[in-house]
């Protein structure tokens, strides 16, 4: 393994063309495709023109400027962190379900589920009725996770857990997959991550990953397209702009596009089935999430991965919304598992959920569950089926009437990162957090 | 068509009048036009800037839709053909910042006509209050629906227009508590939309009529009163005029504070703020400049070039489209839509444009500097930089085009169409 303590030293800002960069330095920035890169670098101007001069040096900072170097690797450099964010809040209480629980029943009147359905991991929770293919897979659940200090509102606690920041105290700082992403990325490789869902924040400033929207748009991205324009959109839009901050992230966002054709290509991943029943079939994760597959399967260096699944604020019609949620994730991630099963990789590889927060016990008039705190959080994949955390309870609630978390979700963060992917949490987080001993 | 009057300079330069007229008509218009430019360019900043504020409000003339299953297309086939009118101007460029603000979004306002109506209520007030604007925003049953008021009663209220009322449309976070919340939530309880009629209607029986303590103030308290309450606070005056100035400028105003008192004096007016911004911040100044979201990209492409404008499709390889917000708080923006994500669902646009159909009068002629220069006034590029400039010529002067300046032109037109100059105004 390389001596990862120099790292930080060797790349602390991104150079772009223009600047006295080394050849090997040039190409790790700009992807190392040779795709229209001498046409762009030279800037030779072919009708006469005198060769333009590259833009000024820029220096962008990286986004982990305040992190100091990247921990020594403690776990398999084969291993892979799928999260599946579930965006508005997901209702703990409805995915992995008490459904025997006097208390649970009475809460939730009409939307309390029904026990004879659940699929019963032990004698008191099951998983909801739509997730069967995760009950045949076997999942790991993690109970009652949420803040001690909580905040009822989507957008701080997304950002809140994307920074790892428990309490919302931190300022601004990466989000904790970026630096998860930069911690096990290897050398020479501009991106180890990618974000299948488009919309996201958690990895859209970080240099080592791309987030693309949609992977219907890959097919431009193929070297073999049958348009021969092609390439000379993907040369020229990497080498055009002045030297603008904006012109630059616009070139590092062409250039990271050039790098992850080239990796696509060589791992001969380009060609999108679109029959694929992952794809076709399986719901909103299933495009992102096969594509996912098939980048783990090329070892093109992807190590990270964030999909997202939206829906989640069932302020309104819970019962309904929530079942059809549930059935999305469980094509999504089950197809998903069983592509990784065929493919000889599902020991590598972890899935693990993400929510801001869960849901009221107690629903309004409208059938729906307002804001709530706690919530419950899923891992599937390489881990054992078991029960960890701690259920929140039903009968002793904070003023709001939410449920009171038992365990802080930056503890989560840290078993992820540093339990399964071997990256100190330390590193990792704001502040220090304990393990939850998932892989124990 | 188009003569080429003049040529674009190679070197950015801010005193140029045509590059200064050039930013500031790309930040107060969706679409752009040259002629529009050629007119702007002619006048001082202060002249300029008051032939911009001269516009005209926008069209409110939504057409009538029926309760079809594709009702929104329609509404939203008709918008996006506004929007890729440059002669909308500022209006359009306010009807859809109002969007992002106050967005609704089509899987859950499942009733056409309230769309259309709820865009009909935009246009009317784009240029007009803010407070009217909220008020008939959220009275109208596309929000009802959007933020789920639609049959909440009062003795177990629905949270969510209380909420998102307040953290995003008003006094933002730090400004209200969750009993404020809970206050609120039964303040807003009592409306209805009649599926059949797509009515509004407000049914006492479900309000709450006895007095109640919302924010810190003991009262009966409705729809009105707590709209009246939250657009007096004066944090709401900070955060909208906030939001209105770096959507034009991209940059935070230097005294928010200060910004956010003297457009409370006004009231809250729309077009005084705007003056207030366009007067006081140098757009000119190239170092400035925000990114262009999906469907102002899609709006300057489609009018620039002359093609069908209302190709939902294409549009929504923009990553954005009408009614289509990922969630209440509207698209992400900044940096995000010159992301690798939008920048490739830009490529994908490109790819599938029509050009045979596009206008490209006036953009074929000439050596490849000219075409060049031809393509940079159309799209009203300030100017191209030298490497933006060099990469499309080395495209070009691909031997496989030889005399077929037509391919070139639209190989020139697709790149300049993915430049930093189009994407960042």
């Amino acid at each position: 393994m390389t001596d990862r303590t120099t790292r930080p030293a060797d790349h602390p800002t991104l150079v772009l063309p223009g600047s006295p960069v080394s050849r090997r330095r040039f190409l790790t920035v700009l992807g190392g495709t040779g795709l229209g890169l001498v046409a762009c670098t030279n800037g030779s101007g072919s009708a006469g023109r005198a060769p333009a001069p590259s833009p000024r040096p820029v220096a962008i900072p990286l986004a982990i400027a305040d992190a100091g170097p990247p921990p020594a690797l403690a776990a398999p450099e084969d291993r892979v962190l799928v999260i599946v964010e579930l965006s508005g809040g997901n209702d703990g209480l409805s995915t992995v379900v008490p459904a025997n629980d006097d208390e649970y029943r009475r809460l939730r009147g009409d939307l309390a589920l029904d026990p004879d359905e659940v699929h019963w991991l032990d004698d008191d929770v099951g998983l909801h009725p739509r997730l069967e293919r995760l009950a045949r897979h076997g999942v790991a659940t993690v109970e009652g996770v949420g803040s001690d200090r909580p905040d009822l509102s989507h957008f701080a606690m997304e950002e809140r857990w994307m920074r790892g920041d428990v309490r919302g105290t931190t300022a601004a700082r990466d989000s904790v997959l970026a630096r998860l992403t930069a911690a096990v990325s290897a050398d020479g490789r501009p991106f180890g991550a990618v974000s299948v869902s488009g919309t996201t924040h958690h990895l859209s400033a970080s240099p080592y990953a791309v987030a693309l929207s949609d992977p219907d748009a890959l097919w431009f991205l193929r070297p073999d397209l049958e348009w021969p324009e092609a390439a000379g959109l993907r040369g020229a839009w990497a080498a055009a702009g002045s030297d603008r901050a904006g012109d630059v992230l616009l070139r590092r966002s062409a250039a990271q596009l050039n790098d992850l054709a080239a990796r696509l290509s060589s791992g001969g991943v380009v060609d999108r089935d679109w029959e694929d029943p992952l794809v076709a079939d399986s719901g909103p994760l299933g495009p992102g999430l096969a594509l996912a597959a098939d980048l783990i399967e090329a070892e093109v260096g992807v190590r990270v991965i964030h999909a997202s699944l939206g829906g989640f604020d069932t302020h309104d019609g819970h019962a309904w919304a929530h079942d059809d949620l549930m059935h999305q994730l469980d094509l999504g991630i089950g197809g998903f598992l069983d592509r990784l099963d065929e493919r000889g990789l599902a020991e590598s590889v972890v899935v693990a959920t993400t929510s801001e927060f869960g849901r009221r016990l107690r629903a309004n008039s409208s059938g729906g569950l307002d804001h709530g705190t706690a919530s419950t959080m899923l891992v599937a994949g390489a881990i054992g089926s078991a029960r960890h955390g701690e259920p929140s309870s039903l009968t002793s609630l904070d003023a709001d009437d939410n449920l009171i978390a038992t365990t802080n979700f930056d503890r989560y963060l840290a078993s992820l990162g540093q339990e399964w992917m071997g990256v100190d949490a330390d590193w990792l987080l704001p502040e220090a957090a304990e393990p939850l001993g998932l892989w124990a | 068509m188009t003569l080429l009057r003049r040529r674009i300079p190679t070197e950015d330069r801010t005193d140029d009048p045509w590059s200064r007229a050039a930013r500031l008509h790309a930040r107060t218009s969706m679409a752009v036009a040259p002629e529009r430019v050629d007119e702007l360019a002619e006048r001082s900043w202060s002249d300029a800037v008051a032939l911009v504020l001269g516009a005209d409000d926008p069209d409110p003339a939504v057409p009538e839709v029926s309760d079809s299953g594709d009702g929104w297309e329609t509404t939203a086939a008709w918008w996006l053909r506004r929007m890729a009118d440059p002669d909308g101007g500022l209006g359009e460029y306010m009807t859809w910042f109002w969007h992002e603000l106050l967005p609704v979004e089509t899987w859950k306002v499942d009733l056409a006509p309230l769309l259309a109506d709820y865009l009909r209520t935009l246009r009317v007030h784009a240029l007009g209050t803010y407070p009217e604007l909220l008020r008939a925003v959220v009275t109208g049953g596309a929000m009802i629906r959007y933020l789920d008021a639609d049959g909440s009663v009062a003795s177990n209220p629905n949270e969510n227009l209380a909420r998102e009322l307040m953290e995003l449309f008003t006094v933002g976070r730090g400004h209200y508590t969750e009993d404020d919340v809970k206050a609120g939530a039964r303040a807003l309880a009592g409306w209805h939309v009649e599926y059949e009629t797509a009515e509004v209607v407000f049914d006492e029986v479900d309000a709450f009529v006895a007095p109640l303590i919302f924010r810190g103030v003991q009262a009966r308290w409705d729809l009105d009163a707590v709209l009246d309450h939250l657009v007096a606070d004066p944090s709401t005056a900070v955060r909208i005029s906030s939001r209105l100035h770096r959507h034009l400028t991209g940059v935070d105003p230097v005294d928010p504070a200060e910004l956010g008192r003297w457009w409370a004096g006004t009231g809250l007016s729309i077009r005084p703020l705007l003056e207030r911004i366009l007067t006081t911040v140098d757009l000119g100044d190239p170092a400035l400049g925000r990114a262009r979201s999906g469907v102002e990209w899609w709006a300057v492409t489609a009018g620039a070039l002359g093609i069908d404008a209302d190709d939902l499709w294409q549009v929504d390889q923009t990553r954005q489209r009408p009614f289509g917000p990922p969630n209440v708080a509207g698209w992400p923006t900044g940096a995000h839509w010159i992301g690798p994500g939008p920048l490739l669902g830009r490529a994908s646009v490109v790819q599938n444009l029509d050009l045979d159909r596009a206008d490209l009068d006036g953009l074929t002629a000439g050596d490849v500097s000219v075409a060049i220069d031809a393509i940079g006034r159309r799209l009203c590029v300030p100017a191209w930089s030298d490497a933006t400039r060099a990469a499309m010529t080395t495209a070009a002067t691909n031997p496989g085009f030889g005399d077929d300046h037509g391919a070139r032109t639209r190989l020139l037109i697709r790149l300049a169409l993915l430049s930093p100059e189009v994407a960042l105004p």
